[in-house]
């Protein structure tokens, strides 16, 4: 806890610090930084919180003055194919059967915000910069022509209410606070099944409802001790884990045996 | 106290699943049976992908069985010949098992076929053991002494080539029907989750005509080489096998097995025939009507390329 404050600190010291080394360069620019490097996946995991830093730099004296500026934070998770599927009942049960792929689906994607998103730009600026749930727009993959002829709008809504139900896809419309006129500090979310590997920070600065600076950042999400252990080598050397998890059941059936042995 | 599981990917209570391993390893002590058909489902309603559940539960079963096989081969009720021919089939059933249920899982239809699969063998065997336990009653209440096989019968099994002879059964038969045997619940393993022993059991008996006395003991041990085989071939398929969850699960199911053991000593056999008979029919009728009702979404996700690591 302490470190993670120190940490915190560091960031914010390092900030104010590069605010008055401000260069005469013109027009406003945003920097960031994100509290952790990694995030550790243990046992106990059950969600965390992290907090992207960032100010803007340079800024316009009568917008800073008013707080005309609006920040957009938002982390996306990596990417995978994701498929839809859907249920159809067929003599009675309930079967996959129609089916779409997306491609490239971000594991987790957040977006962090003073205020709901619709409040902080126009619903074009929103939709041309893919910014909130409803915006992602995936592409979709597939083997058949059918896939590719049919945009299938319920397979897409169907991806986003689930993703948002497992938390996965989320809007933090409250997360994001001014500390004075130009610095900030977004606390973002991370849920219990947040996925492993790198997650991508995008900072947008906006002003007057257009974007004029983005800044990207990132972080990771990994496996630490026991968990990672197991994690990998199931991964990379199935054999050998299927071996082992022989071995351990043999080892459990045998001390069992030997323990409660009645003849 | 939570706990997360490395491949399941998911945070779950020890207490429950060390609670759900030892009520089913005291049914299975009380009755004498695996338990991989009572602990998949269960698995499965408690939200643990079937996938994972189905291969996790093969590696517990090799606990399982090779606790209570020690026991039978130190007591001498293992026909060893007769379960390496079993174990034969069931490690050829065992590979096809693992090759369709990579294909179903692509297919997005692995759930479907395990539940489907899973209603129609405990629907059969569980409305099969309630009748006839219910007739065993009738007749004990009517004071007819139950009938017992008489040695010697011969059926078509009989009639068929390569014959094999097995001293500890005193059985002289064809290897065809035990390796068909085994090969059926060796594919019943990898696809289910189970040991197949409430397959291979009446199998043996009403089939082969193996002497009751060695039917346990012979199923139980190519049980552990059946499940060991498809452990090893999950993780290095599917890698859907979860040794965090199959050792909670194996340490509640060895203890929950003694006090059911204990337990079982005290009901007389037909009525732990109907009783298992009934819990098997819940199970079914659960497994079905989910089959039935229509879903509270009816979209799923999964990624598209199973069994690649991220």
């Amino acid at each position: 806890m302490l470190g993670r404050c120190f940490h915190i600190l560091t960031v914010v010291f390092s900030l104010v610090v590069s605010l008055f080394a401000l260069s005469l360069a013109h027009g406003e620019e945003l920097q960031i930084g994100v509290s952790v490097d990694t995030v550790p996946v243990n046992s106990s995991f059950s969600g965390t919180r992290i907090f992207v830093f960032g100010s803007i730099e340079d800024p316009e004296p009568t917008a800073a003055a008013l707080y005309e500026y609006t920040v957009l934070v938002t982390v996306k998770g990596p990417a995978r194919d994701l498929v839809v599927r859907k249920k159809q009942r067929v003599l009675g049960v309930w079967v996959n059967k129609r089916s779409r792929t997306y491609g490239e689906v971000p594991g987790f994607y957040t977006i962090v915000s003073a205020k709901p998103i619709q409040d902080s730009a126009s619903e074009e600026v929103l939709k041309n910069n893919k910014l909130g749930v409803n915006n992602l727009d995936f592409y979709l993959i597939g083997r058949d022509r059918q896939t590719l002829m049919l945009k299938a709008p319920d397979f897409s809504a169907a991806l986003n209410r689930i993703r948002l139900d497992e938390e996965l896809f989320t809007e933090q419309d409250s997360g994001l606070t001014f500390i004075g006129k130009t610095l900030f500090r977004a606390a973002v979310e991370l849920p219990a099944n947040v996925p492993i590997g790198t997650h991508e920070v995008t900072a947008h600065l906006l002003l007057k409802g257009e974007i004029i600076d983005t800044k990207t950042a990132s972080f990771t999400v990994e496996k630490v001790g026991f968990e990672r252990w197991i994690y990998e080598l199931a991964h990379e050397n199935g054999l050998l884990y299927g071996l082992m998890a022989v071995l351990l059941a043999i080892s459990t059936g045998w001390i069992a045996n030997v323990l409660f042995r009645r003849d | 106290m939570s706990i997360y599981l490395p491949i399941a990917e998911m945070s779950v209570s020890v207490f429950i699943l060390f609670g759900m391993g030892a009520a089913v390893g005291f049914l299975s002590g009380m009755f004498g049976v695996g338990g991989g058909f009572l602990m998949t489902p269960l698995l499965i309603f408690y939200n643990i992908p079937p996938a994972i559940a189905v291969a996790t539960e093969a590696n517990q079963i090799v606990a399982s069985s090779f606790s209570g096989a020690l026991a039978h081969l130190r007591k001498g009720t293992v026909d060893v010949k007769l379960g390496v021919v079993l174990l034969t089939g069931g490690i050829a059933g065992a590979t096809g098992g693992v090759y369709i249920f990579s294909a179903l899982r692509t297919a997005g239809q692995l759930d479907l076929i395990i539940s489907i699969l899973y209603v129609v063998f405990l629907g059969s065997i569980g409305g099969l053991m309630t009748i006839e336990s219910i007739g065993a009653m009738r007749k004990v209440k009517k004071g007819v002494p139950s009938d017992r096989r008489k040695p010697g019968q011969h059926n078509w099994i009989h009639g068929l080539p390569f014959k094999m002879r097995f001293r500890k059964s005193k059985l002289y038969v064809s290897a065809i029907p035990i390796l068909l045997l085994g090969v059926l619940v060796g594919l019943l393993a990898s696809i289910m989750g189970v040991g197949g022993g409430f397959i291979m059991v009446p199998a043996m008996i009403y089939l082969l005509h193996v002497p009751t006395n060695v039917v346990i003991g012979t199923s139980l041990f190519q049980i552990i080489f059946v499940t060991a085989y498809t452990t090893i071939i999950q993780s290095s398929t599917n890698q859907t096998v979860d040794v965090v969850l199959a050792f909670i699960l194996m340490v509640g199911g060895v203890i929950g097995a003694q006090f059911g053991a204990a337990a079982g000593h005290k009901l007389r056999g037909e009525q732990l025939r109907i009783l298992l008979g009934l819990m098997v029919l819940a199970v079914c009728l659960r497994l079905g009507y989910d089959l039935v009702v229509t879903p509270d979404d009816l979209f799923s996700l999964s990624f598209s390329n199973v069994g690649v690591g991220h």
